[in-house]
C-alpha cells in the first residue's frame, strides 16, 4: 500500500486515478489542482508518491516536479503526460522524476508504473 | 475497465473546459495577441483530450488534439490569429459541445472537414505541419510502427561485432578497459503497449547511467529523442556491476519487454563480483528511500458536488421544521412556562440559520447564465454587420438555482432585442454621430431582498407613439385607450400578447417569444419587469428577482373561512368598497376606481366556496395584476402580510391543478393554498 497525491486540473482525472488506486488499496493522501497547489501541500502531507500532470494552470507540472525535488531529493514523482509531449517528459525524467505515464492510461499500467517505482 | 460511471463527471467536466474555450476565443478575437487566452485554450484543449482519450471518445480526442496542436502553433507565433482562425475555432467548438451533449453517439461523427480546415490553418509552417500530421496519424490510427519508420532506422537486427565507434567512443572503450569494467551490448525491447517511446528510452538511460557509463547507443541519443526508432534499442555500456544488477535495474523500469545483454568485454570476473556487492546499495534497486513520515494533516476536499433534488428536499425539510417550531411557540405561549420559552427562543435562532445556510447553498453565481452571453451577441451582431460592446457587470453576483434556471430565455430574448432592434447598423451610428460599436450592457446587482438584473443598449429607444400606433393597428387597445396612455404606460404596451408580431419579426428575434412571454415568466417567478427608453438613446429593461422561490411573500386573505396566499408580487393594493357601488357592464360586476373601470371577481366563486349568508355592506378587494390589466379580487378578510413557504403540488395527483402554484402550512397547522394568478382567471 502506497500513499499518494494526485495533481491534476481536471477533477476527472484525478477520479480515475484515485479510483484505481483505491481499488488496488493504495491510499490517495491528497489531491491538488495545479502545481502551485501541489507544492504547498507536498511538506505537509508527505506522499510516498506524486502523480503529476505536466499541462496546468498556475504551475506547470514540469515546474512542481523541480520545486519537490528540491524540497525532497528523494521524492517519487511519476510524470501523467498524454501523447505528443515526448519532450517534456524526457525533460521531466533529466529533472528526477522517476516514470511516466500516459493517457488514456488503463489500471494495469498505473499499477505497473507504482508497483515498479515503490 | 469500465467507464460508464465517469461519465456524469466527464461531462460536467468537459462542459467548464468548453465555456473556458469559448471565453478565451472570445477574448482573443477581441485581442489576438493576448498570450493567457492563447496559454488557456490550449491548456483546455489539452485536458479534454487526455480525459477523452481516457474515456475512449476518439472523436473528441482527435478533435481536442488537433487544436491543441494549432493552439501550440499560435503560442510559437507559427501561425497568426485572423478572423478566419477564430471562425474556425468557433465551428470546432460547436461541434465538440454537440459531441460531448451527446457523447454516446460521437463516433458516428465525421469530422474530416473540420480536421481538413485546422490543417489549412496550420500550413504555411510546413515542418511543423509534418510534424503534426505524424503525431496525430501515430495517436488516432495506431500505425503499425514497424513499418511507419521503415528506411530510417536500422535498429532490427543489429550485429554487434560490426558496430563503428567514433574516436570518442573508442577512447571511452579504453578508458573502461583500464577501469576494470565489463562492456556490454544491451538490447533493450520496450512493450508493444508503450506510447511515448522517445521518454521510456531516456528513463532507462538514466537509469543505467547511475551504475555504469554509456559509451554508444543505436540509434544515437538525439534519435531516440525524436523517437527515430521502433521498440528496439542498443546500448554499448560499462560497468563494473554484475549482468544480473543490469538486468534488475532495467526491469525495474515499467514497459520493458525485454533485456538482452551480449558482453563485449569482460575483466577479471571476481573482482567484478566484489564491486557489484560493495556498491549495490547505491543501485535504484537497493534504494528504498528516506522513510517517510505518516501525516495527520491531510487537507481535505473543500467542496462537493450535490444534487439540486437534495437541496430542495432539504429546504422543504427545513420548512417542516419552521412550521413545527412555530406550532411549539403557540403552545408554550399557552403553557406559560419559562424555561420552555428560552429554549424555544434558542430554537428560533437555530432553525433561523438552518434556513439561511441551505438558502445559501442553493444559491449559485449569476454567471452559469451570463457567461453563454458573449459568444451569443457576437455571432448576433456578425450575421447582422453590427459592432457590438457587451460589457457584462456583476457576474458574482448569487441567485437561487431554481430561478437561474428560468431566467435563461428571458435574457436571450432580452439580449437579442437589444441586438436586433435596439442597436443601429455601424452607418446610420456614425451618422446619427454616435460612436460606431453599439453598447449593450448585461448587469446584476443585490438590492436588500432581491436582485436586480437590467439590460441596456445606446440604439435608436423606443417612440411612444409609434408603440400607440402599434398596438391601434394590431387591435390590441382601441385610439382612444391609445390616446389616454402616458407615454411611460405606453411604453407598456410590449408587454402585451401579440405586440411583438409581424412589423418586427426578423431572422434573430421576435419569433416565438415575445416580451409578454418574458413578462409572465419574470412575474411567474414572483418578479417584476420594468422598462424605460429614450427616443434615439436607447432603451433599458429591469428585471426585479427573488433571492428564492422557496419562499415568497404572500399576502393572506381568507375567503368562506379558508386561508389563502396571494403572491405580493401580483399585488396593486388592496381597497374598501361600498356594495352599492357595484355596477354591472354585459352581466359582469364592475367598479370605478379612481376613474377607471376595474372588473370585479368574488372569490368565492372563483374558488367554488360556499356564499355567506346576506350581502354585506362593505367589501374588501385586492386588486391584482394579470398582463397589465387589473382585476379585483372581492375577499371576506385580510390577515396581513407573510413570508410562506412554498410547497410544490407536485405529486401525480395534484400535477395538473391549475390557479395555485402551490400550499403552505401555517403556524397553526392548517394548510394555505397559494393563488397562482396567472392560470387562476
Amino acid at each position: 500500500m502506497a500513499k499518494v497525491m494526485i495533481v491534476d486540473d481536471a477533477a476527472f482525472m484525478r477520479m480515475v486515478i484515485k479510483d484505481i488506486l483505491k481499488k488496488n488499496g493504495h491510499e490517495v493522501v491528497a489531491e491538488c489542482v495545479d502545481g502551485l497547489d501541489a507544492v504547498q501541500k507536498y511538506p505537509d502531507v508527505k506522499p510516498e508518491l506524486v502523480f503529476m500532470d505536466i499541462v496546468m494552470p498556475n504551475m506547470e507540472g514540469i515546474d512542481a516536479l523541480q520545486k519537490i525535488m528540491e524540497m525532497d531529493p528523494a521524492a517519487k514523482v511519476v510524470m501523467c503526460s498524454s501523447i505528443g509531449q515526448q519532450s517534456v517528459v524526457t525533460d521531466a525524467l533529466k529533472c528526477g522524476a522517476q516514470d511516466f505515464i500516459v493517457k488514456p492510461f488503463d489500471a494495469a499500467k498505473v499499477l505497473e508504473v507504482l508497483g515498479k517505482v515503490m | 475497465m469500465d467507464m460508464s460511471e465517469y461519465k456524469d463527471i466527464f461531462k460536467a467536466e468537459s462542459e467548464e473546459h468548453l465555456q473556458q474555450l469559448n471565453d478565451s476565443l472570445l477574448g482573443l478575437e477581441q485581442n489576438p495577441k493576448e498570450m493567457e487566452f492563447i496559454n488557456t485554450m490550449f491548456r483546455s484543449a489539452h485536458t479534454l483530450k487526455g480525459m477523452s482519450a481516457t474515456m475512449g471518445f476518439s472523436t473528441i480526442a482527435e478533435l481536442t488534439h488537433e487544436m491543441e496542436n494549432l493552439m501550440d502553433m499560435v503560442r510559437k507565433c507559427q501561425v497568426t490569429v485572423n478572423d478566419s482562425l477564430i471562425d474556425i475555432l468557433f465551428e470546432c467548438l460547436d461541434t465538440l459541445e454537440a459531441l460531448v451533449e451527446n457523447v454516446d453517439n460521437e463516433k458516428n461523427v465525421n469530422i474530416s472537414h473540420l480536421q481538413a480546415t485546422l490543417t489549412q490553418a496550420m500550413e504555411g509552417t510546413l515542418c511543423a505541419v509534418e510534424n503534426i500530421t505524424e503525431t496525430a496519424s501515430e495517436f488516432l490510427a495506431d500505425n503499425d510502427h514497424g513499418t511507419f519508420f521503415e528506411g530510417n532506422v536500422p535498429v532490427t537486427e543489429i550485429n554487434v561485432p560490426q558496430i563503428e565507434f567514433s574516436a570518442d567512443e573508442n577512447a571511452s572503450i579504453e578508458n573502461a578497459k583500464q577501469d576494470a569494467c565489463n562492456i556490454s551490448s544491451l538490447k533493450v525491447t520496450l512493450d508493444e503497449s508503450c506510447v511515448l517511446r522517445s521518454a521510456r528510452s531516456t528513463l532507462v538511460l538514466i537509469n543505467i547511467s547511475k551504475i555504469g557509463k554509456i559509451i554508444k547507443c543505436i540509434p544515437c541519443e538525439s534519435d531516440l529523442e525524436d523517437e527515430k526508432f521502433d521498440r528496439q534499442f542498443t546500448v554499448i555500456y560499462s560497468t563494473k556491476e554484475s549482468d544480473e544488477k543490469i538486468a534488475d535495474t532495467i526491469g525495474k523500469i515499467a514497459e520493458v519487454k525485454d533485456i538482452a545483454i551480449t558482453p563485449l568485454y569482460t575483466c577479471d570476473t571476481e573482482k567484478s563480483e566484489n564491486a557489484s556487492d560493495e556498491k549495490g546499495t547505491c543501485t535504484p534497486s537497493g534504494q528504498n528511500g528516506p522513510a517517510v513520515r505518516r501525516s495527520d494533516t491531510v487537507k481535505s476536499i473543500q467542496s462537493v458536488r450535490v444534487n439540486i433534488e437534495r437541496l430542495d428536499s432539504l429546504m422543504n425539510l427545513v420548512g417542516e421544521l419552521i412550521i413545527n417550531k412555530i406550532r411549539l411557540n403557540q403552545l408554550a405561549s399557552d403553557l406559560n412556562a419559562k424555561d420552555l420559552d428560552e429554549s424555544l427562543a434558542n430554537l428560533d435562532r437555530l432553525t433561523n440559520e438552518i434556513q439561511t445556510e441551505v438558502m445559501e447553498a442553493r444559491m449559485v453565481p449569476i454567471d452559469q447564465v451570463f457567461s453563454r452571453f458573449p459568444r451569443m451577441v457576437r455571432d448576433l451582431a456578425k450575421s447582422e454587420k453590427k459592432q457590438i460592446n457587451l460589457i457584462i457587470e456583476g457576474k458574482e453576483i448569487e441567485l437561487d438555482r431554481t430561478v437561474l434556471d428560468e431566467i435563461g430565455d428571458p435574457l436571450v430574448h432580452l439580449l437579442r432585442n437589444a441586438v436586433d432592434h435596439g442597436i443601429e447598423t455601424t452607418e446610420e451610428r456614425i451618422k446619427l454621430g454616435k460612436p460606431g460599436a453599439g453598447f449593450v450592457g448585461l448587469s446584476a446587482s443585490r438590492q436588500r431582498n432581491s436582485i436586480l438584473i437590467e439590460v441596456e443598449d445606446d440604439g435608436k429607444g423606443m417612440e411612444p407613439a409609434h408603440l400607440r400606433d402599434v398596438a391601434v393597428n394590431k387591435g390590441i387597445i382601441s385610439r382612444e385607450e391609445a390616446d389616454k396612455l402616458s407615454d411611460p404606460e405606453a411604453l407598456n404596451l410590449i408587454f402585451y400578447p401579440g405586440f411583438s408580431g409581424a412589423q418586427m419579426i426578423t431572422d434573430v428575434s421576435g419569433r416565438g417569444v415575445g416580451m409578454d412571454a418574458v413578462k409572465t415568466k419574470i412575474e411567474a417567478l414572483g418578479g417584476s419587469v420594468k422598462v424605460s427608453s429614450v427616443p434615439g438613446q436607447g432603451s433599458s429593461i429591469k428585471l426585479q428577482l427573488p433571492l428564492t422561490v422557496a419562499i415568497i411573500q404572500s399576502l393572506m386573505v381568507t375567503v368562506a373561512d379558508e386561508t389563502y396566499a396571494i403572491p405580493l408580487a401580483n399585488v396593486v393594493r388592496d381597497v374598501g368598497i361600498k356594495t352599492k357601488d357595484i355596477k354591472t357592464i354585459e352581466g359582469k360586476e364592475v367598479i370605478m376606481l379612481r376613474g377607471e373601470v376595474l372588473p370585479l371577481l368574488r372569490l368565492h366563486d372563483v374558488l367554488g366556496s360556499v356564499q355567506e349568508n346576506g350581502e354585506k355592506e362593505n367589501l374588501i378587494v385586492v386588486v391584482v395584476e394579470k398582463m397589465g390589466t387589473n382585476i379585483g379580487f372581492v375577499v371576506d378578510q385580510l390577515l396581513g402580510q407573510q413570508e410562506v413557504i412554498i410547497k410544490t403540488l407536485d405529486n401525480k395527483l395534484l400535477k395538473n391543478t391549475r390557479g395555485f402554484a402551490g400550499a403552505t402550512i401555517l403556524g397553526d397547522g392548517s394548510v394555505a393554498l397559494i393563488l397562482d394568478i396567472a392560470t387562476l382567471i
